[in-house]
């Protein structure tokens, strides 16, 4: 199969060009090849290469700044993915497609199942919102939508990195100790991904395709935790991998959402319910600290 | 890569035959509707053998479900366990009985030929023999089921053989449970009775671990050497290598293969009670009440035809038997 991969470069594009490697001819694309703020930049990508599948890791992601960019947020993660959606359909080609947790406010007690209403409380997470109803609508059906939650990765920026930085480099550290959540590997989504790609390429070209399970999946590591843990667990890590911190995990301060305002609200509660991913391809979903102990390893040698 | 459909997959056996054959590297669908199975021993399955079988919900008797499923999913054979078992309640209910299990039955066997899957492992009882009147059964002991659960599966067994005589590109195994005990060695899965325990083993486990006051014993006067009722207990363990060995075996039957799955001894309910008492280190209450109507005093399996057709045989004894269904209701005594 032929697996184009829009936003080659991100955290999770450029674990992706590795796990789907063994599906196939990858064809990785970054913002010059295919640019999701440009409808024609897309067409054209996709009309070249003609791919059998396309998986779209490509995205806006500064949530904060979006509360300020909201035009080229809604553009980037609205209506391109509904271009590649379009094209995508066009091709007979199946559109993976990565949302986010951010389309919930967050305000439920039980983990969030794909039927819940979304009701985001963001620009970030209106225009994943927006993205997620463009892939819908435009296609024939052949799409996956893997909604995720709370990405680090080793390759670009997030939390993970963050944390490891700043532990180093300052004496006092304030983390908000009131969102809960799953940190969930770039490499542990790019691994799912290939799973479920490497199902459908049996079925791909095939009467049976028509009865692959496409649809919407939450896709996140087991269990839950708080920002002000998570950061405890980096340190911890990064202390008995014998680097030097500033401060020590113990003595990080928890905070809550309020003592931290930033210009994007985020959801206080973020677990996503994956029972229906793991029933529907047989797969076991690593807890999180797994990832995370990982990620800091590669990150710390 | 093909899988095999494991229907009643969450169940008490089903979920014993799910973790050897995950650990043999099977593929797997299972279908069930929890009407009595749970969905938490998939992540107990998951615990054990590091892998999660895909896990569809659904009943065998929804035709476009079962329709889906093998469009879905490509199947190579099916394992059929899904069905109704309690005798009590096929007795006070026999519609649902024939219900669930005769008519789900032909619908799956419907939609197998529709998506052209003729291979099938089918769970069968003892229950079908009746009372020959002697306790050693063959498999040629003459069927003739005293209620409306055997009744159910004697059914099911000649469907699949009629099926099997209109077409011979069916296989067929017939394995016929004799009383099936016992749990994982991880303690992890096990029997769970959403009411009240019908069979022996889970009641004697509630007793042990305070969930249940004592042991009725239905009987005391039977003729036998301690006067209770004597049956042929076999390790669940056992009984999922059974239905491994009836897969392999499958291939090179042409006809329908029927099999007892039994260890050939028999146990009576004193003698279990005692042996579990040593398993969990204390006395289990009990009481020896009058005996239920339609019992027998003592029957137990032939295991000759499956020693020497599938190479198989039990290997577990009683006090295993008791060791390990201990193990999972000590660790889990409200069950899942």
């Amino acid at each position: 199969m032929r697996i184009l991969i829009a936003g080659c470069n991100g955290q999770v594009g450029f674990e992706l060009q590795r796990s789907l490697a063994v599906l196939g001819e990858v064809v990785p694309m970054d913002r010059h090849r295919c640019d999701l703020a440009n409808p024609e930049s897309i067409r054209a990508a996709l009309r070249a290469n003609r791919p059998d599948v396309v998986v779209n890791a490509a995205a806006y992601t500064a949530v904060d700044k979006a509360e300020q960019e909201r035009e080229l947020a809604l553009r980037i993660n609205g209506e391109g993915p509904g271009v590649l959606a379009e094209e995508a359909d066009a091709l007979g080609a199946l559109l993976v497609h990565y949302s986010s947790d951010y389309v919930f406010d967050g305000l439920q007690r039980t983990p969030y199942s794909e039927r819940d209403r979304t009701n985001p409380i963001s620009v970030y997470g209106e225009s994943k919102l927006e993205g997620e109803r463009a892939v819908r609508e435009a296609t024939g059906g052949r799409k996956l939508i893997l909604r995720t939650s709370w990405v680090y990765g080793v390759h670009g920026n997030n939390f993970l990195k963050t944390m490891l930085r700043l532990m180093r480099e300052r004496d006092t550290l304030r983390v908000v100790g009131d969102q809960v959540g799953a940190p969930t590997g770039a490499a542990l989504i790019a691994d799912v991904t290939a799973h479920v790609l490497s199902r459908y390429a049996a079925v791909h070209g095939t009467e049976r395709a028509k009865h692959f399970p496409y649809g919407t999946y939450h896709l996140a590591a087991r269990g839950e935790t708080t920002w002000y843990d998570y950061a405890g667990l980096i340190g911890r890590l990064a202390r008995d991998a014998g680097v030097r911190l500033a401060v020590q995990p113990e003595r990080i301060q928890r905070i809550t959402t309020e003592d931290y305002p930033l210009p994007a609200r985020r959801p206080v509660f973020s677990r996503l319910d994956t029972s229906k991913l793991r029933d529907t391809f047989g797969l076991a979903l690593p807890p999180w600290e797994d990832g995370v102990r990982h990620a800091v390893q590669v990150l710390l040698t | 890569m093909k899988a095999i459909l494991v229907t009643g997959g969450a169940g008490y056996i089903g979920s014993h035959v799910v973790v050897q054959l995950l650990a043999a590297g099977r593929s797997l669908v299972v279908l069930d509707n929890l009407s009595h199975g749970r969905s938490r021993v998939f992540d107990r399955i998951e615990a054990i053998t590091r892998r999660r079988p895909v896990f569809v919900k659904g009943d065998i008797r929804d035709s476009q479900g079962l329709r889906r499923l093998f469009a879905e999913h490509d199947i190579e054979s099916v394992i059929h366990f899904a069905g109704l078992k309690a005798v009590g309640e096929g007795e006070a209910m026999p519609a649902i009985y024939y219900e669930n299990n005769v008519m789900g039955s032909i619908t799956l066997f419907r939609e197998m030929a529709h998506a052209g899957v003729k291979t099938i492992v089918f769970s069968s009882s003892a229950t079908v023999y009746g009372d020959p009147g002697y306790p050693k059964y063959r498999e040629d002991t003459p069927v003739a089921p005293v209620n409306v659960y055997g009744r159910t599966k004697l059914m099911i067994e000649q469907m699949l053989q009629d099926i099997h005589r209109a077409d011979p590109a069916w296989r067929v195994a017939i394995l016929r449970y004799f009383n099936p005990v016992g749990a994982h060695e991880s303690g992890l899965i096990g029997e769970d009775p959403t009411e009240a325990p019908n069979n022996l083993m889970p009641f004697i486990s509630q007793v042990a671990v305070g969930r249940r006051e004592f042991l009725s014993v239905f009987g005391g006067d039977y003729p036998t050497a301690d006067g209770t009722g004597r049956r042929d207990y076999i390790h669940v363990e056992d009984l999922a290598a059974g239905h491994l060995a009836a897969l392999a075996a499958l291939d090179a039957q042409p006809e329908p293969l029927i099999v007892n799955l039994g260890t050939g001894r028999s146990t009576s309910v004193l003698e279990m009670v005692e042996a579990f008492g040593k398993a969990a280190n204390k006395a289990i209450a009990y009481k020896v009440v009058a005996r239920r109507p339609g019992d027998l005093a003592e029957y137990y399996a032939d295991p000759s035809k499956a020693r020497q057709v599938l190479g198989w045989q039990a290997t577990h004894g009683i006090e295993r038997m008791c060791e390990d269904t201990w193990r999972w209701q000590a660790k889990n005594p409200n069950g899942y």
